[in-house]
Protein backbone atom coordinates (compact mmCIF):
# COMPACT_ATOMS: atom_id res chain seq x y z
CA UNK A 1 0.00 0.00 0.00
CA UNK A 2 1.50 3.28 -1.01
CA UNK A 3 0.00 6.48 0.22
CA UNK A 4 1.49 9.70 -0.98
CA UNK A 5 2.11 11.88 2.00
CA UNK A 6 3.87 14.88 0.62
CA UNK A 7 2.37 18.26 1.28
CA UNK A 8 0.40 19.46 -1.66
CA UNK A 9 1.40 23.00 -2.42
CA UNK A 10 -0.68 25.76 -3.87
CA UNK A 11 -3.48 27.81 -2.43
CA UNK A 12 -6.07 26.73 -4.94
CA UNK A 13 -8.55 24.40 -3.44
CA UNK A 14 -8.40 20.96 -4.88
CA UNK A 15 -11.47 19.27 -6.18
CA UNK A 16 -13.64 17.37 -3.77
CA UNK A 17 -12.89 14.25 -5.76
CA UNK A 18 -9.31 14.54 -4.61
CA UNK A 19 -10.38 15.10 -1.00
CA UNK A 20 -12.79 12.21 -0.80
CA UNK A 21 -11.42 9.44 -2.99
CA UNK A 22 -9.21 7.81 -0.33
CA UNK A 23 -11.69 8.15 2.56
CA UNK A 24 -14.45 6.82 0.30
CA UNK A 25 -12.37 3.85 -0.80
CA UNK A 26 -11.19 2.80 2.65
CA UNK A 27 -14.64 3.25 4.20
CA UNK A 28 -16.34 1.30 1.43
CA UNK A 29 -13.89 -1.54 2.08
CA UNK A 30 -14.61 -1.33 5.82
CA UNK A 31 -18.38 -1.45 5.21
CA UNK A 32 -17.98 -4.49 2.97
CA UNK A 33 -16.06 -6.04 5.86
CA UNK A 34 -18.77 -5.23 8.38
CA UNK A 35 -21.52 -6.69 6.18
CA UNK A 36 -19.62 -9.74 4.85
CA UNK A 37 -19.57 -11.71 8.11
CA UNK A 38 -23.22 -10.84 8.69
CA UNK A 39 -24.50 -12.46 5.50
CA UNK A 40 -22.32 -15.56 5.50
CA UNK A 41 -19.54 -17.51 7.10
CA UNK A 42 -16.42 -19.26 5.89
CA UNK A 43 -14.76 -17.20 3.16
CA UNK A 44 -17.06 -14.25 3.91
CA UNK A 45 -15.70 -14.20 7.49
CA UNK A 46 -12.20 -14.07 6.06
CA UNK A 47 -13.17 -11.29 3.65
CA UNK A 48 -14.52 -9.41 6.65
CA UNK A 49 -11.22 -9.77 8.57
CA UNK A 50 -9.26 -8.68 5.53
CA UNK A 51 -11.41 -5.61 4.88
CA UNK A 52 -11.47 -4.34 8.47
CA UNK A 53 -7.84 -5.32 8.90
CA UNK A 54 -6.92 -3.03 6.01
CA UNK A 55 -8.29 -0.04 7.95
CA UNK A 56 -6.13 -0.94 10.93
CA UNK A 57 -3.10 -1.58 8.71
CA UNK A 58 -3.53 1.82 7.04
CA UNK A 59 -3.65 3.59 10.41
CA UNK A 60 -0.49 1.83 11.59
CA UNK A 61 1.25 2.64 8.31
CA UNK A 62 0.20 6.30 8.35
CA UNK A 63 1.21 6.78 11.99
CA UNK A 64 4.47 4.89 12.15
CA UNK A 65 5.87 4.40 8.67
CA UNK A 66 4.69 7.06 6.26
CA UNK A 67 7.15 9.89 5.91
CA UNK A 68 5.97 13.43 6.10
CA UNK A 69 8.51 15.89 4.79
CA UNK A 70 7.18 18.89 6.65
CA UNK B 1 -19.31 23.45 -4.61
CA UNK B 2 -17.75 25.90 -2.28
CA UNK B 3 -18.94 26.13 1.28
CA UNK B 4 -19.02 29.64 2.62
CA UNK B 5 -16.88 30.73 5.53
CA UNK B 6 -19.87 31.18 7.79
CA UNK B 7 -21.24 27.77 6.99
CA UNK B 8 -17.88 26.25 7.85
CA UNK B 9 -17.82 28.20 11.11
CA UNK B 10 -21.18 26.68 11.95
CA UNK B 11 -19.89 23.16 11.29
CA UNK B 12 -16.76 23.78 13.37
CA UNK B 13 -18.90 25.00 16.26
CA UNK B 14 -21.24 22.02 15.84
CA UNK B 15 -18.28 19.63 15.93
CA UNK B 16 -16.83 21.30 18.99
CA UNK B 17 -20.00 21.48 21.07
CA UNK B 18 -21.48 18.12 20.15
CA UNK B 19 -18.13 16.50 20.97
CA UNK B 20 -17.76 18.34 24.27
CA UNK B 21 -21.18 17.19 25.43
CA UNK B 22 -20.69 13.50 24.70
CA UNK B 23 -16.94 12.78 24.91
CA UNK B 24 -16.86 11.78 28.59
CA UNK B 25 -19.76 9.34 28.08
CA UNK B 26 -18.27 7.99 24.87
CA UNK B 27 -14.96 7.32 26.61
CA UNK B 28 -16.86 5.41 29.30
CA UNK B 29 -18.73 3.45 26.60
CA UNK B 30 -15.53 2.58 24.73
CA UNK B 31 -13.72 1.42 27.86
CA UNK B 32 -16.59 -0.67 29.23
CA UNK B 33 -17.36 -1.91 25.72
CA UNK B 34 -13.90 -3.40 25.28
CA UNK B 35 -14.38 -6.40 27.65
CA UNK B 36 -17.97 -6.81 26.42
CA UNK B 37 -16.69 -7.70 22.92
CA UNK B 38 -15.19 -10.81 24.49
CA UNK B 39 -18.11 -11.57 26.83
CA UNK B 40 -18.54 -15.09 25.44
CA UNK B 41 -14.89 -15.96 26.05
CA UNK B 42 -14.95 -14.42 29.53
CA UNK B 43 -18.31 -16.03 30.44
CA UNK B 44 -16.85 -19.36 29.42
CA UNK B 45 -14.36 -19.15 32.28
CA UNK B 46 -17.15 -19.18 34.83
CA UNK B 47 -19.44 -21.66 33.10
CA UNK B 48 -19.57 -25.29 34.16
CA UNK B 49 -17.75 -27.86 32.05
CA UNK B 50 -20.16 -29.49 29.67
CA UNK B 51 -19.61 -33.04 28.59
CA UNK B 52 -18.66 -32.66 24.97
CA UNK B 53 -21.20 -34.96 23.41
CA UNK B 54 -23.38 -34.05 20.50
CA UNK B 55 -26.43 -35.25 22.32
CA UNK B 56 -29.74 -34.34 20.75
CA UNK B 57 -31.55 -35.25 23.92
CA UNK B 58 -34.00 -32.67 25.15
CA UNK B 59 -34.72 -32.41 28.85
CA UNK B 60 -38.34 -32.12 29.90
CA UNK B 61 -39.26 -28.45 30.21
CA UNK B 62 -42.00 -29.39 32.66
CA UNK B 63 -39.34 -30.93 34.92
CA UNK B 64 -37.20 -27.80 34.64
CA UNK B 65 -40.23 -25.69 35.50
CA UNK B 66 -40.92 -27.85 38.55
CA UNK B 67 -37.33 -27.77 39.78
CA UNK B 68 -37.08 -24.00 39.28
CA UNK B 69 -40.39 -23.39 41.03
CA UNK B 70 -39.26 -25.45 44.01
CA UNK B 71 -36.46 -22.94 44.63
CA UNK B 72 -38.88 -20.05 45.07
CA UNK B 73 -42.31 -21.55 45.80
CA UNK B 74 -44.11 -18.20 45.80
CA UNK B 75 -42.53 -16.81 42.66
CA UNK B 76 -44.05 -17.28 39.21
CA UNK B 77 -41.97 -18.56 36.29
CA UNK B 78 -41.68 -15.75 33.73
CA UNK B 79 -39.75 -17.38 30.90
CA UNK B 80 -37.07 -19.87 29.90
CA UNK B 81 -34.16 -18.86 27.69
CA UNK B 82 -31.78 -21.04 25.72
CA UNK B 83 -28.04 -20.32 25.66
CA UNK B 84 -26.56 -19.46 22.23
CA UNK B 85 -23.59 -21.74 22.41
CA UNK B 86 -23.99 -24.05 25.39
CA UNK B 87 -26.54 -26.80 26.02
CA UNK B 88 -28.11 -24.70 28.73
CA UNK B 89 -31.61 -23.47 29.52
CA UNK B 90 -32.12 -20.81 32.18
CA UNK B 91 -35.36 -20.36 34.05
CA UNK B 92 -36.28 -16.84 35.10
CA UNK B 93 -38.53 -16.50 38.15
CA UNK B 94 -39.62 -13.21 39.64
CA UNK B 95 -41.41 -11.75 42.62
CA UNK B 96 -44.15 -11.07 40.06
CA UNK B 97 -44.46 -11.76 36.31
CA UNK B 98 -43.45 -8.18 35.55
CA UNK B 99 -40.58 -8.08 38.06
CA UNK B 100 -37.59 -5.89 37.19
CA UNK B 101 -34.11 -7.27 36.73
CA UNK B 102 -33.21 -6.90 40.40
CA UNK B 103 -36.17 -8.97 41.58
CA UNK B 104 -35.60 -12.12 39.55
CA UNK B 105 -33.86 -15.43 40.02
CA UNK B 106 -32.08 -16.88 37.01
CA UNK B 107 -31.61 -20.63 37.41
CA UNK B 108 -29.53 -22.45 34.76
CA UNK B 109 -30.19 -26.08 33.77
CA UNK B 110 -28.51 -28.58 31.47
CA UNK B 111 -30.77 -28.62 28.41
CA UNK B 112 -30.15 -32.34 27.79
CA UNK B 113 -30.45 -33.83 31.28
CA UNK B 114 -32.51 -31.16 33.04
CA UNK B 115 -29.94 -31.11 35.81
CA UNK B 116 -29.64 -27.89 37.83
CA UNK B 117 -26.25 -26.30 37.10
CA UNK B 118 -24.29 -24.35 39.64
CA UNK B 119 -23.20 -21.70 37.13
CA UNK B 120 -23.33 -18.09 38.20
CA UNK B 121 -26.50 -16.47 36.96
CA UNK B 122 -26.45 -14.16 33.96
CA UNK B 123 -27.45 -11.17 36.04
CA UNK B 124 -24.59 -11.52 38.53
CA UNK B 125 -20.84 -11.14 38.39
CA UNK B 126 -18.39 -8.68 36.91
CA UNK B 127 -19.53 -8.99 33.27
CA UNK B 128 -23.16 -8.31 34.19
CA UNK B 129 -21.96 -5.28 36.13
CA UNK B 130 -19.91 -3.98 33.18
CA UNK B 131 -22.86 -4.51 30.85
CA UNK B 132 -25.13 -2.64 33.24
CA UNK B 133 -22.61 0.19 33.40
CA UNK B 134 -22.26 0.23 29.61
CA UNK B 135 -25.99 0.08 28.89
CA UNK B 136 -27.43 2.31 31.58
CA UNK B 137 -24.70 3.61 33.93
CA UNK B 138 -26.53 1.52 36.60
CA UNK B 139 -29.56 3.80 36.28
CA UNK B 140 -32.03 1.56 34.49
CA UNK B 141 -34.19 2.82 31.64
CA UNK B 142 -33.56 6.56 32.21
CA UNK B 143 -29.80 5.88 32.08
CA UNK B 144 -30.21 3.86 28.88
CA UNK B 145 -32.27 6.54 27.16
CA UNK B 146 -29.78 9.19 28.26
CA UNK B 147 -26.95 7.19 26.70
CA UNK B 148 -29.05 6.91 23.54
CA UNK B 149 -29.24 10.69 23.46
CA UNK B 150 -25.47 10.88 23.94
CA UNK B 151 -25.12 8.48 21.02
CA UNK B 152 -27.27 10.76 18.90
CA UNK B 153 -25.15 13.78 19.83
CA UNK B 154 -22.03 11.74 19.05
CA UNK B 155 -23.50 10.99 15.62
CA UNK B 156 -23.87 14.75 15.06
CA UNK B 157 -20.22 15.06 16.06
CA UNK B 158 -19.29 12.39 13.47
CA UNK B 159 -21.22 14.13 10.66
CA UNK B 160 -19.81 17.57 11.50
CA UNK B 161 -16.36 15.98 11.78
CA UNK B 162 -16.66 14.71 8.21
CA UNK B 163 -17.69 18.19 7.02
CA UNK B 164 -14.78 20.00 8.68
CA UNK B 165 -12.37 17.34 7.42
CA UNK B 166 -12.64 18.71 3.87
CA UNK B 167 -11.03 22.15 4.40
CA UNK B 168 -8.41 20.56 6.68
CA UNK B 169 -7.18 18.01 4.16
CA UNK B 170 -7.18 20.30 1.12
CA UNK B 171 -3.56 21.25 1.54
CA UNK B 172 -2.41 17.87 2.78
CA UNK B 173 -2.26 14.41 1.35
CA UNK B 174 -4.57 11.76 2.70
CA UNK B 175 -3.50 10.30 6.05
CA UNK B 176 -0.57 12.66 6.56
CA UNK B 177 0.76 12.77 10.10
CA UNK B 178 3.25 15.63 10.50
CA UNK B 179 5.57 14.29 13.15
CA UNK B 180 8.36 16.85 13.11
CA UNK B 181 6.23 19.82 13.94
CA UNK B 182 4.44 21.00 17.02
CA UNK B 183 2.81 18.30 19.20
CA UNK B 184 -0.59 19.81 18.53
CA UNK B 185 -0.19 19.51 14.77
CA UNK B 186 0.71 15.85 15.16
CA UNK B 187 -2.30 15.45 17.42
CA UNK B 188 -4.61 17.15 14.91
CA UNK B 189 -3.27 14.98 12.08
CA UNK B 190 -3.70 11.83 14.17
CA UNK B 191 -7.26 12.83 15.14
CA UNK B 192 -8.21 13.46 11.52
CA UNK B 193 -6.40 10.46 10.06
CA UNK B 194 -7.78 7.91 12.56
CA UNK B 195 -11.19 9.60 12.55
CA UNK B 196 -11.71 9.55 8.80
CA UNK B 197 -10.39 6.01 8.31
CA UNK B 198 -12.65 4.55 11.02
CA UNK B 199 -15.71 6.71 10.34
CA UNK B 200 -17.90 3.99 8.82
CA UNK B 201 -17.15 1.50 11.60
CA UNK B 202 -17.74 4.13 14.30
CA UNK B 203 -21.01 5.15 12.63
CA UNK B 204 -22.28 1.57 12.46
CA UNK B 205 -21.48 0.92 16.14
CA UNK B 206 -23.04 4.26 17.13
CA UNK B 207 -26.27 3.76 15.16
CA UNK B 208 -26.70 0.16 16.36
CA UNK B 209 -26.00 1.37 19.91
CA UNK B 210 -28.67 4.06 19.65
CA UNK B 211 -31.15 1.46 18.36
CA UNK B 212 -30.30 -0.84 21.29
CA UNK B 213 -31.11 1.90 23.79
CA UNK B 214 -34.65 1.79 22.39
CA UNK B 215 -35.26 -1.91 23.10
CA UNK B 216 -37.66 -1.25 25.98
CA UNK B 217 -39.88 1.31 24.20
CA UNK B 218 -39.86 -0.73 20.97
CA UNK B 219 -40.83 -3.89 22.86
CA UNK B 220 -43.60 -1.90 24.52
CA UNK B 221 -44.91 -0.93 21.07
CA UNK B 222 -45.12 -4.62 20.19
CA UNK B 223 -46.75 -5.48 23.53
CA UNK B 224 -49.32 -2.70 23.26
CA UNK B 225 -49.93 -3.32 19.56
CA UNK B 226 -49.88 -6.87 18.21
CA UNK B 227 -49.90 -8.59 21.58
CA UNK B 228 -52.68 -6.40 23.00
CA UNK B 229 -54.79 -7.04 19.88
CA UNK B 230 -54.63 -10.79 20.44
CA UNK B 231 -55.29 -10.36 24.14
CA UNK B 232 -58.41 -8.30 23.33
CA UNK B 233 -59.97 -11.25 21.46
CA UNK B 234 -60.14 -13.12 24.78
CA UNK B 235 -61.94 -10.42 26.71
CA UNK B 236 -64.89 -12.59 27.66
CA UNK B 237 -63.01 -15.84 28.14
CA UNK B 238 -62.61 -17.18 31.66
CA UNK B 239 -59.02 -17.35 32.93
CA UNK B 240 -57.30 -20.69 32.38
CA UNK B 241 -57.08 -23.02 35.36
CA UNK B 242 -54.31 -25.07 33.88
CA UNK B 243 -51.75 -24.69 31.11
CA UNK B 244 -50.76 -27.31 28.64
CA UNK B 245 -47.28 -28.77 29.25
CA UNK B 246 -44.40 -26.65 27.85
CA UNK B 247 -43.03 -29.85 26.27
CA UNK B 248 -46.08 -30.09 24.02
CA UNK B 249 -45.65 -26.42 23.13
CA UNK B 250 -42.01 -26.98 22.18
CA UNK B 251 -42.83 -30.10 20.18
CA UNK B 252 -45.52 -28.28 18.20
CA UNK B 253 -43.20 -25.41 17.34
CA UNK B 254 -40.44 -27.80 16.24
CA UNK B 255 -42.95 -29.76 14.14
CA UNK B 256 -43.81 -26.59 12.27
CA UNK B 257 -40.27 -25.15 12.11
CA UNK B 258 -37.87 -28.11 12.33
CA UNK B 259 -34.66 -26.06 12.06
CA UNK B 260 -35.71 -23.48 14.66
CA UNK B 261 -32.99 -22.49 17.05
CA UNK B 262 -35.19 -21.93 20.12
CA UNK B 263 -34.28 -18.75 22.00
CA UNK B 264 -36.97 -18.38 24.64
CA UNK B 265 -40.36 -19.54 25.88
CA UNK B 266 -42.50 -17.06 27.76
CA UNK B 267 -45.13 -18.33 30.19
CA UNK B 268 -48.82 -17.42 29.96
CA UNK B 269 -49.53 -14.24 31.89
CA UNK B 270 -46.01 -12.88 31.53
CA UNK B 271 -45.37 -9.54 29.78
CA UNK B 272 -44.22 -11.23 26.55
CA UNK B 273 -47.21 -13.54 26.31
CA UNK B 274 -50.95 -13.29 27.01
CA UNK B 275 -52.91 -14.92 29.85
CA UNK B 276 -54.02 -17.50 27.25
CA UNK B 277 -50.82 -18.08 25.30
CA UNK B 278 -47.25 -19.14 25.61
CA UNK B 279 -44.86 -17.16 23.40
CA UNK B 280 -41.97 -19.01 21.78
CA UNK B 281 -39.12 -17.16 20.08
CA UNK B 282 -36.46 -18.72 17.87
CA UNK B 283 -33.66 -17.79 15.54
CA UNK B 284 -32.93 -19.19 12.11
CA UNK B 285 -30.14 -21.54 11.19
CA UNK B 286 -28.56 -19.71 8.27
CA UNK B 287 -26.09 -16.81 8.47
CA UNK B 288 -28.79 -14.46 7.20
CA UNK B 289 -31.42 -15.51 9.73
CA UNK B 290 -29.34 -16.53 12.76
CA UNK B 291 -29.58 -13.03 14.25
CA UNK B 292 -33.27 -12.51 13.52
CA UNK B 293 -35.94 -13.58 15.95
CA UNK B 294 -39.27 -15.17 14.98
CA UNK B 295 -42.10 -15.40 17.41
CA UNK B 296 -45.21 -17.56 17.69
CA UNK B 297 -48.08 -17.49 20.16
CA UNK B 298 -49.21 -20.91 21.32
CA UNK B 299 -52.64 -21.52 22.78
CA UNK B 300 -52.04 -22.41 26.43
CA UNK B 301 -55.06 -24.69 26.66
CA UNK B 302 -54.46 -26.80 23.54
CA UNK B 303 -50.75 -26.33 22.76
CA UNK B 304 -51.59 -25.46 19.15
CA UNK B 305 -49.85 -22.59 17.35
CA UNK B 306 -52.43 -19.83 17.17
CA UNK B 307 -50.42 -17.02 15.65
CA UNK B 308 -47.13 -16.90 13.80
CA UNK B 309 -46.61 -13.56 12.17
CA UNK B 310 -43.71 -11.79 10.62
CA UNK B 311 -41.64 -10.01 13.25
CA UNK B 312 -42.26 -6.26 13.00
CA UNK B 313 -39.44 -4.42 11.21
CA UNK B 314 -38.43 -2.44 14.30
CA UNK B 315 -37.75 -5.61 16.26
CA UNK B 316 -35.74 -7.04 13.34
CA UNK B 317 -33.75 -3.80 13.46
CA UNK B 318 -33.06 -4.31 17.16
CA UNK B 319 -31.98 -7.92 16.66
CA UNK B 320 -29.62 -7.11 13.81
CA UNK B 321 -28.13 -4.29 15.89
CA UNK B 322 -26.87 -6.69 18.55
CA UNK B 323 -24.11 -8.34 16.46
CA UNK B 324 -23.33 -5.06 14.67
CA UNK B 325 -22.79 -3.37 18.02
CA UNK B 326 -20.77 -6.07 19.79
CA UNK B 327 -18.87 -7.48 16.79
CA UNK B 328 -19.47 -11.07 17.87
CA UNK B 329 -20.61 -12.45 14.52
CA UNK B 330 -17.45 -13.34 12.61
CA UNK B 331 -15.20 -15.37 14.83
CA UNK B 332 -12.40 -14.35 17.16
CA UNK B 333 -10.42 -12.39 14.50
CA UNK B 334 -13.41 -10.09 13.98
CA UNK B 335 -13.68 -9.55 17.73
CA UNK B 336 -10.00 -8.64 17.90
CA UNK B 337 -10.46 -6.17 15.03
CA UNK B 338 -13.53 -4.79 16.80
CA UNK B 339 -11.41 -4.25 19.91
CA UNK B 340 -8.62 -2.55 17.94
CA UNK B 341 -11.12 -0.27 16.20
CA UNK B 342 -12.64 0.48 19.60
CA UNK B 343 -9.19 1.56 20.82
CA UNK B 344 -8.85 3.67 17.65
CA UNK B 345 -12.13 5.38 18.60
CA UNK B 346 -10.62 6.11 22.02
CA UNK B 347 -7.59 7.64 20.24
CA UNK B 348 -9.88 9.91 18.20
CA UNK B 349 -11.88 10.94 21.27
CA UNK B 350 -8.79 11.51 23.38
CA UNK B 351 -6.83 13.51 20.77
CA UNK B 352 -9.96 15.55 20.10
CA UNK B 353 -10.31 16.35 23.78
CA UNK B 354 -6.62 17.29 24.12
CA UNK B 355 -6.84 19.51 21.03
CA UNK B 356 -9.68 21.43 22.62
CA UNK B 357 -7.90 21.67 25.98
CA UNK B 358 -4.65 22.92 24.43
CA UNK B 359 -6.43 25.42 22.19
CA UNK B 360 -8.24 26.72 25.21
CA UNK B 361 -5.02 27.19 27.12
CA UNK B 362 -3.34 28.86 24.16
CA UNK B 363 -6.08 31.45 23.87
CA UNK B 364 -5.57 32.35 27.50
CA UNK B 365 -1.82 32.76 26.96
CA UNK B 366 -2.54 34.93 23.94
CA UNK B 367 -4.70 37.23 26.04
CA UNK B 368 -2.03 37.58 28.68
CA UNK B 369 0.57 38.16 26.00
CA UNK B 370 -1.14 41.39 25.05
CA UNK B 371 0.62 43.08 27.96
CA UNK B 372 3.85 44.67 26.68
CA UNK B 373 6.18 42.83 29.01
CA UNK B 374 4.74 39.49 28.06
CA UNK B 375 4.87 40.46 24.42
CA UNK B 376 8.58 40.96 24.83
CA UNK B 377 8.97 37.56 26.41
CA UNK B 378 6.86 36.06 23.66
CA UNK B 379 9.10 37.76 21.14
CA UNK B 380 12.24 36.38 22.73
CA UNK B 381 11.04 32.84 22.45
Amino acid sequence: MKVKTEIVTGEKSLSSRYVWRWPLLINTIALIGIIAALVGHGWLDMLSWLCLGSSVALIIYAYYFATSDK
Amino acid sequence: MAISRNTMKFWHATHKWSSLICTAFLLMLCITGLPLIFHAEIDELSLPEFIDIQSEKQASLADIEQLARAEKPDWPLIFLFWDDSKPMISAVLGTSVSAGESDVLIAPFDSRTGERLSAPAKNEGIMAFILDLHASMLMGLPGTLFLGLMGLIFFISIISGIVVYAPYIKRLSFATVRKNKDKNIKRLDTHNMVGIITVSWVSIVTISGIILTLVTPLTAIWQNGELAKIKAQYENVAPLQQYVSPDIVLANVLKKVPDANIAFMSWPGSPYATPYHYTVGWKGNTPLTEHLLKVALIDASTGEISSMRETPWYLDMVNISVPLHFGDYGGLPLKILWAILNIMAIVTLWTGLLLWLKKHKKVKVDNVAKRPKDMLIEGLR
